[in-house]
């Protein structure tokens, strides 16, 4: 009974310490300019400022951005699920030679820091007009994943490997060809493994700053994650409640797929750490 | 009708070429001209001039190298074990809940992976905000209490620590893979050690951290690599400042190739990164034979 008691003090305890930051800036979020600076500090906000959104989404071109974060985010993510799963495919049900040295390969990918290979690519990029566009995102997605894409890969892989080969056998005994099985067999048995990446990779590409951040210099190509830091950047303290609103804003759907799909999330993390 | 092996090994690359093209255009590619580059002194303006190896000395020589050397790592070697730890306490607690079948799993779960959706600039915005010396939630609940609570980020022996309490908040996707590998262990271990009258630090020593081994293997390993490379909530928060006290590795390289336009340099120190991490991640790799233990399959 102690033992249970002490269990739940000490989850509530950190409970509150974890809490109070997003808390902290959701309470900031809909505050008036005036109580920004109120003192002592109010907790809550009161009047609560709706107005905030739209102030928002005014002041930092808002749609536009979002529209940017979108293309950059569903195009990567499409492209990177489509992509690792045909080549987990090739390396998980069919052999070939050096198939496994390539695919040690991949795993090694999986070190290189993404910041070794920007400078350059930003230099290439820019000779052949691809600053600026979205293309230095879905492509490298639709080529093996970007840079994320080691990873996915060898979920993937892992998790064809159990499929029984009976099934791949009485498939051809039927006159399957290997693209009908990657395409008609495989892949629905790999829905859940599939959803958990694209929840994945959604994240990532929405969040990502560093790559916009190199390969986008215009204002209305940016997408979120720039837009909200030049937010910050501009505002003095007393516009805070609007960089907090704005930020609010930025992560609702990641929060969301969070909250309504925490399962599939949850099991997506769970096979990055778990040795396969 | 058997496949000949030509039509297996065609087949197999067909599936594959995408990571292959991929691989020599966005890695191989860019590496290699990486490694040229940094032989080279270039502003993207003016031609390049060869300059052999004079950007691997200029690193050596240059202060903010060095700067941002020691504080990468000590930003590291302290943000890892601490995020481990956390991690791992908190897995702990959240494992007992769901073994003695205690209601609340799902919404604690929640609150500490929570901070994972944000991005790293918000991450840093937030904690800009809860920092900010006159109206941030910090001091305001130091004040409470009667202390009055410093300028966090612009005070040179409080800039890095702050860094790191944010980072600490920073744990879900670390937490999450701890409690499956904490749900992995089998209950027949702990119910034979109780039998036998162990207590729980001894059960703790004894089962839960070898069993647990490969998962902090992989926690270790994997945010050791991140951690290096870490940009994003440091470059918001306080873009390497004040007096490049929090000067992160790649904080300082993309200083150097985007605002100072030392693209050569840039290469050279981009590589410099690429081997320091292959060194760690070899030397962990090597070192772990002596305490990761794998069940046997």
């Amino acid at each position: 009974m102690v033992k249970k008691g002490l269990l739940y003090l000490g989850l509530i305890v950190f409970g509150i310490i974890f809490s109070i930051p997003y808390l902290w800036m959701f309470s900031t979020a809909l505050k008036t300019a005036a109580q920004v600076l109120a003192y002592p500090i109010a907790w809550l906000p009161n009047p609560i400022a709706w107005t905030n959104f739209s102030e928002v989404w005014k002041l930092t071109s808002f749609p536009v951005a979002l529209k940017n974060s979108c293309i950059i985010t569903f195009s990567a993510t499409l492209g990177t699920v489509f992509s690792c799963y045909t080549v987990a495919f090739g390396f998980a049900r069919l052999e070939f030679k050096g198939r496994d040295f390539i695919f040690m390969l991949v795993l090694a990918t999986m070190m290189l820091p993404p910041q070794v290979t920007y400078i350059p690519l930003y230099i290439i990029f820019k000779r052949i007009n691809w600053i600026n566009t979205f293309k230095p995102f879905y492509v490298p997605a639709l080529l093996g994943g970007g840079t994320m894409g080691g990873i996915y890969i060898f979920l993937l892989r892992q998790f064809l490997l159990t499929i029984p080969r009976d099934l791949e056998d009485a498939a051809r005994i039927d006159g399957c060809s290997t693209f009908g099985i990657y395409w008609r067999i495989f892949l629905p048995l790999c829905k859940p493994v599939l959803a958990a990446i694209g929840i994945l990779s959604f994240i990532f590409n929405w969040n990502n700053y560093f790559g916009p951040l190199v390969f986008i210099n215009s204002n209305d190509k940016m997408p979120l994650t720039l837009v909200i830091a030049m937010l910050k950047d501009q505002q003095g303290v007393q516009e805070y409640n609007l960089v907090m609103n704005g930020a609010l804003l930025t992560v609702i759907p990641c929060v969301l797929i969070f909250l309504l799909l925490q399962k599939y999330f949850v099991k997506g993390i769970i096979m990055t750490g778990i040795k396969g | 009708m058997a496949k000949t092996n030509l039509r297996k090994n065609l087949e197999g690359y067909i599936f594959i070429s995408p990571w292959i093209v991929g691989f020599f255009m966005f890695i191989i590619g860019p590496m290699s001209y990486a490694l040229y580059l940094s032989l080279f002194e270039w502003d993207v303006l003016s031609p390049p001039k060869f300059a052999g190896f004079m950007n691997y000395l200029r690193a050596v020589k240059h202060y903010r190298f060095w700067t941002s050397f020691k504080v990468t790592f000590y930003f590291v070697f302290t943000t890892v074990p601490l995020r481990v730890f956390i991690g791992l306490v908190l897995a702990l607690m959240i494992r007992q809940l769901i073994k003695h079948k205690l209601k609340g799993t799902v919404v604690f779960r929640s609150i500490f992976c929570l901070p994972i959706m944000f991005s790293g600039v918000v991450l840093g915005i937030l904690w800009a905000w809860i920092y900010e010396p006159e109206y941030g939630i910090l001091n305001d609940l130091l004040r409470r209490v009667g202390i009055k609570g410093p300028n966090w980020l612009a005070t040179p022996g409080l800039v890095m620590p702050s860094i790191i309490a944010m980072m600490g908040w920073w744990i879900g996707g670390m937490m999450l893979i701890f409690l499956a590998g904490l749900l992995d262990i089998p209950e027949e271990m702990y119910e034979v050690a109780e039998i036998d009258g162990a207590s729980w630090w001894q059960k703790f020593i004894r089962i839960t951290i070898p069993m647990l081994s490969p998962t902090l293997f992989f926690n270790f390993t994997a945010t050791l690599i991140q951690s290096f490379q870490i940009f994003g909530p440091i470059y918001v928060l306080t873009r390497g400042g004040p007096a490049n006290l929090s000067l992160v590795y790649v904080v300082n390289l993309y200083r150097e190739g985007f605002e100072l336009f030392h693209m050569g340099y840039a290469c050279t120190l981009a590589w410099i990164l690429f081997a320091i991490v292959i060194a760690f991640t070899a030397f962990l790799f090597r070192t772990s034979k002596l305490w990761v233990f794998y069940r046997a399959r």
